[in-house]
């Protein structure tokens, strides 16, 4: 078990930032953090990532406490954090090999993790030149290598995709998935959930610094939309197909949406062939029968209230 | 990571900090400019007054000393000014951009941290001081300084250097914000530009006398080794509290500084002693006494700030024999810890200056020192009589407002950081000193000698009364606020010393993880 988030709280002041947040994420998972501002995703990344301490709780990293052994606990731990890195007359290769040092990397073995790093970012045009001028989307490149320098077990990535080009954020997510076949814990945070749902198999919901839901996509999406939705184009009047739907065991709702049928049905996957064929054999004339696939942004919209604090 | 030892010399890697830094000040304009002008300044300043030299008909016998003063100002100005303002304006800059956030997650701890920033000024300064060495040893051949001088002063210059470096670097490390760090950086600056002016007229006083001639007298290195000492307490405090203060709150940050302090009271106390034995004069005991109380005062404010919560690291670390436990108390971050430590080290200080001073120890010293001599029997003359009472004044004063400013934070600002006790601490006596002055101001009655009046419970006026027995009436009232103190932090005390216990693990959830997906890419 990778990272244990056990009961976390974090409070600054008369704020509660972190509410009670539980959950956990294992070796290959990729998890989205999702939430809206001021939810809690950055302090609860911080807390992992040994930043901050927690006021109450604990988040174990392969077992190691980050209250307890920080010192320990932070060798497992990549962090890309949502800021970049702004260090003056310094060259990507110099900053990748001052965190190869400063991880305690020597000799041959740096040169090797820096190198190695340096191709996997695909940084390795451009390891003569400064920090400062390079474009955001080759800055966020250098964070990622920099979090990976140590070849860490978890990765936790503070929107990482903010402010990328398109391009960017394609390259971006190619290099996760990278990573996550590498069998690392990844946790990433991002407000563009589309591209979250391309990489996430899991997912954690926050709002207001309480947790609302955790666990695999389709888990999550089991809990949040419990009833499967169908779209239904029939050759002829919509309107009879609505009314027959309406009288029709298990559908919970249907309505005409510009020329198509839009219904809620209840049960298990088989319900949606079942009704198909009771359609056709009544003798509608069904040219389109897709049933709608709930995404990250759908279960987000389902979840939250939308509050910020 | 392999710590170096003689053994694995082969695999001895540099502080990566100093790597990085020093990679950064190669490249940077600052540094490599600044060399320039240094370079030019010396060497125009050389040709100069040789050209000048060259236009008179009598050589000067001193041109060697002449040019000598032109370039110890310069190299000061970098060594006390320049190279500190650039080390801690970058440590300070990248507090301020986060870039230290991702130090702290790599393995470097906090010590590692400030001394690569230490030794990279340091190499910083032994750049400029050899660049500048030769013109100074150049001066010697032009007479009118000798070389054991040249390299005395040198070496002095380069020791202020330090110093000034290291508390550039704490003052860098300060949580204040930028315009905070401006107002304390400035007149820090100014004391660094006067550390110049001092190290000149200094410098001045020793060619006038030469240095050479003193070397192998106790003239020289009375003061010489004392100075050393003293800048050597002083730089070891600015660097712990540096790593102190970059170190994580859940750190035990205070167990370094107390331990270091204590360790420094120690040897202070034996130095003061033997030095006023030796001078035959009570001057040094007073002195460290003075400072040691101005420390202690400002330990109060810092243990005040420290808070009551103590993370799970500390209380990890608390031993679990009882006696091994009361010690650790005292030393380990927490505020109630820090005032009882405070406490009784300047008990400590005013019962051995008290004995000093009034209670013959001094003479029993002296008599035994100068073996059987006659004495100057006990001092109780004019200006140490009341000594002992002032000092215990100004820090029962000190007692009082922070303990009142505790028991006002927790019992009214519970939610706000800690550092609101030791900031309620400062304003509770200056409001207390400005606003009946400001009564006065407009009743049109402030005058100097009502400043000068018996004013019970303004700290300030202990500095400023016209009549010296107020002092028992301030020590009176003093005692008296450090009850009312003591009495409304009492619970809170003892609550705390009770649950400074070892760490009792709790049971948490255990989550499992969701099934092992693997990522849909």
């Amino acid at each position: 078990m990778k990272v244990q988030v056990r009961g976390l709280h974090k409070r600054f002041g008369k704020t509660v930032a972190v509410d009670n947040f539980t959950f956990s994420f294992d070796n290959g998972h990729v998890f989205g953090f999702v939430g809206p501002n001021g939810a809690g995703k950055t302090t609860t990344m911080r807390v992992i990532a040994t930043l901050e301490e927690p006021t109450e709780g604990d988040v174990l990293i392969n077992g190691i406490s980050v209250r307890e052994e920080p010192e320990y606990a932070r060798r497992s731990v990549g962090y890309v954090p949502d800021s970049l890195p702004a260090h003056n007359d310094v060259t990507v290769h110099e900053y990748l090999d001052f965190y190869a040092r400063a991880y305690g990397l020597q000799g041959a073995k740096r040169r090797e993790a820096v190198g190695a790093v340096e191709e996997f970012t695909g940084v390795t045009g451009i390891l003569d030149k400064h920090l400062k001028a390079l474009s955001k989307g080759m800055k966020q490149r250098v964070t990622l290598g920099r979090a990976l320098i140590h070849n860490p077990d978890v990765l936790i990535l503070d929107e990482p995709a903010a402010g990328l080009d398109p391009r960017a954020r394609v390259e971006l997510r190619e290099l996760l998935a990278v990573l996550a076949t590498q069998n690392k814990a990844i946790l990433i945070s991002s407000h563009i959930l589309t591209e979250l749902t391309e990489i996430c198999n899991g997912v954690v919901i926050v709002e207001r610094g309480k947790l609302l839901e955790s666990g695999t996509v389709a888990d999550v999406l089991k809990k949040s939309t419990p009833h499967r939705a169908f779209a239904i184009r029939v050759l002829g009047e919509a309107s009879a197909l609505v009314k027959e739907l309406l009288q029709t065991p298990h559908v919970i709702n249907a309505r005409e949406v510009g020329g198509e049928v839009l219904l809620e049905l209840e049960g298990e996957e088989s319900a949606g062939c079942e009704l198909l064929s009771a359609l056709v054999g009544k003798g509608f004339k069904v040219a389109e029968f897709k049933q709608s696939k709930a995404n990250l942004e759908d279960i987000f919209m389902n979840v939250t209230k939308g509050g910020v604090q | 990571m392999n710590f170096p030892t003689p053994s694995n010399w082969r695999t001895w890697e540099p502080n990566p900090i100093v790597v990085k830094e020093l990679r950064q000040a190669v490249r940077s304009w600052a540094v490599t400019g600044m060399l320039m002008v240094f370079l030019a300044v010396l060497f125009f300043v050389t040709v100069g007054f040789l050209l000048g030299q060259s236009f008179h008909i009598s050589p000067n016998q001193a041109l060697g000393r002449d040019i000598f003063q032109f370039f110890l100002p310069v190299l000061s100005l970098v060594g006390f000014v320049f190279i500190p303002v650039y080390v801690g304006g970058r440590l300070t800059a990248e507090r301020l951009e986060g870039n230290v956030d991702m130090l702290y997650i790599t393995t470097l701890s906090a010590a590692r941290i400030i001394r690569g920033k230490l030794l990279c000024g340091i190499y910083l300064t032994v750049l400029f001081f050899s660049v500048c060495a030769p013109f100074m040893v150049f001066t010697n051949l032009l007479r009118g300084i000798d070389l054991p001088t040249v390299f005395v002063l040198l070496v002095i210059a380069f020791l202020l250097s330090i110093l000034s470096l290291q508390a550039a670097i704490f003052l860098s490390c300060l949580p204040a914000s930028k315009g905070l760090k401006l107002l304390v950086g400035l007149p820090a600056g100014g004391f660094m530009m006067s550390l110049v002016g001092m190290m000149t007229a200094m410098a001045h006083e020793l060619m006038r006398e030469g240095v050479g001639s003193r070397l192998g007298t106790w003239n020289f290195w009375g003061p010489a080794l004392s100075l050393l000492f003293i800048g050597l307490l002083l730089f070891g405090f600015l660097h712990l509290a540096a790593i102190a203060l970059i170190s994580p709150p859940s750190a035990n940050r205070a167990l370094p500084l107390r331990g270091y302090v204590t360790g420094a009271w120690l040897l202070t106390v034996v130095v003061a002693v033997i030095w006023a034995v030796t001078e035959a004069s009570p001057w040094p005991v007073l002195a460290w006494s003075s400072f040691t109380t101005g420390v202690l005062v400002l330990a109060l404010l810092i243990s005040a700030a420290e808070g009551d919560d103590q993370s799970v690291r500390i209380r990890r670390t608390i031993p679990e024999f009882g006696p091994k436990r009361g010690l650790a108390f005292f030393l380990y971050s927490s505020t109630a810890g820090g005032l009882a430590w405070t406490v009784v080290l300047a008990a400590a200080t005013m019962v051995f200056t008290w004995l000093v001073l009034d209670g013959g120890l001094f003479d029993w010293l002296l008599a035994l020192w100068r073996a059987g001599g006659t004495t100057s029997g006990r001092i109780s003359h004019g200006d140490l009589d009341n000594f002992t009472r002032f000092l215990s004044t100004i820090f029962l004063y000190a007692l009082a407002y922070v303990l009142l400013g505790l028991f006002i934070y927790r019992r009214f600002q519970p939610h706000r950081p800690p550092i609101f006790a030791a900031m309620t601490a400062v304003a509770l006596p200056a409001l207390w000193a400005i606003v009946p002055n400001l009564v006065l101001f407009f009743l049109n009655k402030l005058s100097w000698d009502a400043l000068q009046e018996r004013q019970l419970g303004n700290i300030f006026n202990v500095f400023a009364m016209k009549d010296r027995s107020f002092i028992v009436d301030h020590q009176l009232c003093a005692l008296a606020l450090v009850t009312i103190g003591v009495v409304l932090n009492l619970r809170w005390f003892l609550a705390q010393r009770a649950a400074f216990q070892p760490l009792r693990r709790e049971t948490l959830p255990v989550v499992p993880p969701p099934s092992h997906d693997r990522a849909p890419v």
